[in-house]
């Protein structure tokens, strides 16, 4: 029998064996190619002293191919729950020293426990992802565990904020739970996810990529757009998911709080005042008008290597805060296209089932056009995004800083689709096309027959005509399309106004299962 | 007197002061606030609050209609205006007067003859008071000039008589100078006052501020509460202020004779309150008469700490016709020393105002320490506020000891969330022109102890920034 | 935990703490360590340096701003804000397909951050490119009136 100081002994020996994970040998490895290993990260998430370790001695059962020799406390996963500047979360951090952050049932089994517990207490998943993927030795089994997870992370979707730091290897099925979260974040040149890896893709269709190329952080966060950041180390992950969590809530069922700040809301925006260039022609960066209209100019832009003619983000507006999205007319001169279209669909539904407000700031000139955009669909992508916003019950305002042309201006928060407020900048232009488009329509007779200096005089004459009618706001105001014209020195202020005043904004939409989102 | 209700149309610290005596008294104090002070912590110490409706001043502590109003409406007694907006203007303590409602102040004569520059100046001169030598009117020629410069001895300053606040004045050190300069200040006046018109006074070199305080009542009886030096100043703002003064020291005759002069003054103009003579000492000790304030003053506290003479008290009996706390002179004697520091809203080292938000605020001092201010959590200086929030006045035994504890009372005084000037004042009190005691009006300008003010602290000051969030963190998560 | 202050122009510096027992902090700044010593009583914090004088510890209202003499400095805790001021690479590479307008500078001319190096005409706007850093022009691949795709190397910049 033992004393109970053996006990004791007990108790912590086999907690400091749990903690070795794979052991120091493969520990040493780890830190060899740059990266810490599963509690190192957590420990440099959260705050110091705040993780509580779930199922510490949890092993796996499996008696297949020898598996039962080896047994390691824990299984390769480290669950708990911890707190990030104060806010109680729940994480899970796969262990790459045991047998590659191999999944098995005990495995997923941990990570499905710690889900559970944070839907029922409301508060964030944080996933660490770094594992080589399933345990071949536990067949089914692993397979069935992954699903088990993927089905958590559709029952969570929308209730409490998932996250995923994609810290190494994570392929073939292991990718669909990030998939289905809210953020994903990989770390430059350590990172990597796809669903077949390149000696595969070698054999089946004679491709040769190499892993990072294929699907590192540089790959998704700019050509696949599955990951929202790209960090240069892990260090710098970790930065950047406390910065998240200065913006989003705990759950969809709490009250917003106050993001702190001495920027005062009466703060006049006089760099705004030429901002918007007289010449129609010339681009801005739209980054510019966002930083001085915001608190402190702390804005942490999401998805930013994505689709860069649309702009996605958070930051706060007199301590308010707000999810952002805006048209950047120095990229693809701002137009909307079907990666710019889900990039802002997904945000705005982030935003939505989260209870952020969204400010969106409009300078759009339409639809990019061309057979890859018609031949890539298009029409039900930039679809996603106009269903978006139709279906956000969120407060919404809009401020169309220049153009907004054709369909895309109902796409983006007009009145139409039930934004609250839409706002313009006297540089507004609000009509079907461009003045030089539409006079070659409207006016095809007026034109008809006119060669070189005459064809010229009389279109730019035309042209002038269409702008004065038809390049300005007043024409939507006059029809209540827009609830006010401002300076653009006032931006901040009314923004803060009208955000104060749509505080207990509640609308019910009608009953049903769920709508029918092209996709 | 006693249930008297007495209107403060004035915030901050001076109402909060008023406040104190009006009800030690056994008066109903009545504080008012307006659309953008809800809260101001001065209406803790009020009896009554009354809304004065606006937010500008000119709506509100200077609109005398609707202050008119309001002493009709609330039955008021007498008015205490305390320092600047109403404190000085003449037609307010006139219509008072009509109304036959108490102005806590002295009558409008005095108020009239001491408001303005050249009246006061002639009514110094009848009553032999010293002022400083100089040509009696305007200065129409070079040669004029030169021959009052011969007169009263260079150096002498060419001087816009429609200027003020330091500008439109050069100084001359020699005949060759005024010649020299006579044209240009002229030119100057134009442009800048738009009146071509100068003077020519004697440049008395490192002036010392030193100003006398006076306390009267209605019966005829002048007293002198002794002298105070406010040399440390910057464009006519005073940031600290001593009592008595360290440049006159144990100089008693000069002090007696200062005070006495000032005294001469008051009573030449019928003075029947408090107020307080100022005057300019040069380095020979010699001293003239630069103007007169007839009201309550900001550094009024360190005379009532070397004294014991509660002024703010006494004017207000006096105002009501009743006798001081003391019957004769020989009763007021000086005890120790005291120094204050204005705690201001600014940047310690360009001093120009900081307007904010107090996150925090919490004082350590020793004893012998008083802290007149309107400081609370939230607190927040607006640009037409008084970037002034608060006096940190010390007593001791000597001026050594009055030092040491203004200086460890500075260590343990607290304001977060705002630029304030003190770093500014930690560097002043160990500077060692200040320390020694002599020092000029130039103090400022060329010792330049602003300068020496680090543009941020050490890292250990942030390592304490972070141990108080930690520690907020960790108290939160317990 | 690291924390990160910055002044009004942008300015950063950051300290790294641990919390060790007893209430102990330890700060790294700068390659060196320092210690500071805390204690609580009565709902109060105080704080020490040496162990021997102890300060008490302000109570803060507003955490996220220091004022220290003239600078105000904004705290941040665990992660330095994102997204502040990107700077352009050394390599102006077009983003999109588009024709070269004007080109302003040649081999070897300095160029300033910020400065506009060419105009570049794509998707019916003008778009001034500008040099990401201060430097010196390395190399002018293009011409006026070129059309260029998407992803070219138009000019490099020397830092």
């Amino acid at each position: 029998m033992l004393s109970n100081d053996q006990r004791r002994e007990q108790l912590a020996r086999l907690s400091a064996e749990a903690e070795l994970g794979g052991g120091e040998a493969r520990i040493n490895k780890h830190h060899e190619q740059g990266k810490y290993t599963a509690r190192e990260r957590i420990n440099k998430l959260v705050d110091p002293d705040s993780f509580i370790e779930f199922d510490k001695f949890v092993t796996h059962r499996c008696n297949s191919f020898g598996m039962e020799k080896t047994k390691y406390l824990g299984d390769g996963v480290v669950t708990g729950i911890a707190k990030i500047n104060g806010q109680q979360v729940a994480l899970f951090s796969q262990d790459f020293t045991c047998w590659g952050g191999a999944l098995g049932a005990a495995f997923a089994n941990k990570i499905c426990k710690i889900m559970d517990f944070a839907l029922e207490n409301k508060i964030p998943v944080i996933g660490i992802n770094d594992s080589g993927g399933a345990r071949i030795q536990e067949g089914v089994d692993a397979l069935a565990g992954y699903a088990e997870i993927f089905y958590r992370n559709v029952q969570a979707s929308g209730v409490i904020p998932q996250i995923s730091l994609i810290m190494g290897p994570c392929a073939g099925g292991a990718v669909y739970s990030p998939a289905m979260t809210d953020f994903i974040f990989m770390v430059d040149k350590t990172s990597y996810m796809f669903v077949t890896g390149p000696d595969v893709i070698k054999t089946v269709t004679h491709e040769e990529v190499t892993k990072d190329a294929l699907g590192g952080a540089n790959t998704h966060n700019e050509k696949s757009g599955v990951a929202h950041f790209n960090c240069s180390d892990e260090d710098d992950c970790f930065e950047r998911v406390r910065e998240l969590f200065a913006f989003i809530p705990a759950s969809n069922m709490v009250k917003h709080t106050e993001k702190l700040t001495t920027d005062s809301v009466k703060r006049a925006n006089n760099k705004l005042k030429d901002f918007v260039p007289d010449n129609s022609k010339k681009p801005y960066d739209m980054h510019e008008l966002i930083l001085e209209v915001i608190d402190d100019q702390h804005f942490l832009e999401v998805h930013a290597g994505f689709a860069k003619n649309i702009i996605t983000g958070f930051a706060s507006i007199g301590g308010v805060k707000v999810g952002i999205v805006a048209n950047q007319p120095n990229f693809l001169a701002g137009c909307l296209d079907i990666d710019s279209s889900v990039k802002g669909a997904r945000f705005v539904r982030f935003c939505d089932a989260f209870n952020i407000p969204i400010i969106t700031f409009v300078d759009v000139p339409g639809f990019l056009p061309g057979t890859v955009q018609e031949y890539g669909g298009i029409i039900r992508h930039g679809a996603k995004l106009l269903y978006a916003y139709s279906e956000a019950t969120v407060p919404l305002i809009t401020l169309i800083t220049r153009k907004a042309y054709g369909g895309a201006y109902d796409v983006m928060a007009s009145k139409h689709i039930r934004a609250d407020i839409n706002l313009a900048y006297p540089t507004a232009e609000i009509a079907v096309m461009g003045a030089d488009g539409a006079v070659n329509i409207v006016f095809r007779n007026e034109l008809k027959g006119l060669e070189g200096e005459a064809f010229d005089k009389k279109k730019a004459e035309l042209v002038e005509n269409y702008e004065n009618n038809f390049a300005n706001p007043y024409r939507a105001a006059e029809q209540g399309f827009l609830d006010e014209i401002i300076f653009p020195e006032v931006t901040r202020q009314r923004l803060y106004q009208y955000l104060k005043a749509l505080e207990n904004k509640s609308v019910t939409r009608p009953v049903r299962k769920h709508g029918n989102i092209p996709l | 007197m006693k249930n008297k209700r007495v209107l403060i149309i004035n915030r901050g610290e001076i109402a909060i002061r008023v406040a104190k005596a009006l009800n030690e008294l056994g008066l109903v104090s009545v504080g008012v606030w307006t659309d953008n002070e809800t809260e101001p912590p001065h209406l803790e110490f009020c009896q009554e609050w009354v809304h004065l409706k606006g937010s500008s001043n000119q709506e509100t502590y200077l609109n005398i209609p609707q202050i008119m109003k309001i002493i009709d409406d609330y039955k008021i007694d007498g008015v205490h205006p305390g320092y600047g907006f109403l404190s000085e203007d003449r037609e307010f303590s006139q219509a008072l007067a009509e109304k036959g409602i108490v102005f806590i102040g002295p009558n409008p004569e005095a108020v009239y003859k001491m408001g303005a520059k050249d009246i006061s100046k002639q009514i110094a001169k009848e009553a032999g008071v010293p002022v400083v030598p100089g040509s009696t009117g305007e200065v129409d020629t070079v040669e004029e000039a030169i021959r009052i410069g011969n007169e009263i001895g260079y150096p002498v300053l060419l001087k816009a008589v429609a200027g003020g606040g330091g500008k439109g004045m050069r100084p001359c050190y020699s005949e060759a100078d005024v010649k020299a300069n006579f044209e240009a200040v002229r030119r100057e006046a134009q442009s800048s006052f738009n009146y071509p018109g100068l003077l020519v006074e004697k440049y008395v070199l490192n002036p010392h501020h030193i100003e006398v305080q006076i306390l009267a009542d209605k019966k005829g009886n002048v007293f002198h509460v002794y002298e105070r030096e406010c040399s440390v100043q910057r464009r006519h703002q005073k940031i600290i202020e001593e009592a008595p003064s360290p440049f006159i020291g144990s100089d008693e005759a000069v002090r007696k004779d200062i005070c006495e002069t000032a005294v001469k003054l008051a009573r030449a103009v019928n003075y029947d309150s408090a107020g307080t003579v100022e005057f300019i000492m040069g380095e020979d000790k010699k001293f003239y008469f630069l103007e007169m304030n007839t009201r309550i003053q900001v550094e009024h506290p360190i005379t009532e700490e070397i004294t014991g003479v509660d002024l703010v008290a006494n004017m207000i009996k006096a105002a009501f016709g009743e006798p001081l706390d003391f019957k004769s002179q020989d009763e007021i004697k000086i005890q120790g020393h005291s120094i204050e520091l204005r705690i201001c809203a600014e940047d310690p080292i360009s001093m120009l105002p900081a307007p904010g938000m107090v996150a925090g605020f919490e004082t350590t001092f020793p004893t012998g320490i008083r802290f007149d201010h309107c400081i609370y959590p939230k607190f927040t200086i607006t640009p037409d506020f008084d970037p002034m929030i608060g006096k940190l006045i010390s007593k001791g035994l000597t001026r050594e000891v009055a030092l040491r504890k203004v200086k460890a009372a500075l260590d343990g005084l607290v304001i977060d969330g705002l630029k304030t000037n003190i770093p500014l004042h930690k560097v002043i009190l160990e500077e060692e022109t200040f320390v020694k005691g002599n020092y000029s009006t130039s103090y400022i300008g060329t010792i330049k102890p602003q300068e020496k003010v680090a543009v941020q602290e050490n890292a250990e000051a942030f390592m304490v920034k972070i141990a108080a969030i930690e520690m907020n963190q960790l108290g939160g998560n317990k | 935990m690291r924390y990160y202050f910055l002044n009004q122009d942008m300015e950063e510096f950051s300290i790294d703490v641990e919390l060790q027992k007893n209430g102990v902090f330890e700060f790294s700044h700068e390659g060196e360590k320092k210690q500071l010593f805390t204690r609580t009583l009565a709902g109060k914090n105080f704080y020490s340096f040496d162990g021997i004088s102890w300060k008490k510890l302000a109570s803060l209202g507003v955490n996220e701003t220091l004022i220290s003499n003239s600078q105000t400095f904004k705290v941040y805790r665990g992660f330095k804000p994102s997204g502040l001021n990107k700077g352009g690479a050394g390599a102006l590479i077009t983003q999109m397909p588009g024709k070269v307008v004007k080109i302003f500078k040649k081999v070897g001319d300095s160029v300033a951050k910020g400065e506009t190096v060419l105009i570049l005409e794509a998707m019916k706007m003008e778009n001034e490119i500008k040099s990401g850093a201060d430097g010196v022009i390395k190399s002018v691949n293009i011409t006026e009136g070129q059309a260029l795709e998407a992803g070219f190397l138009m000019i490099e910049i020397e830092e």
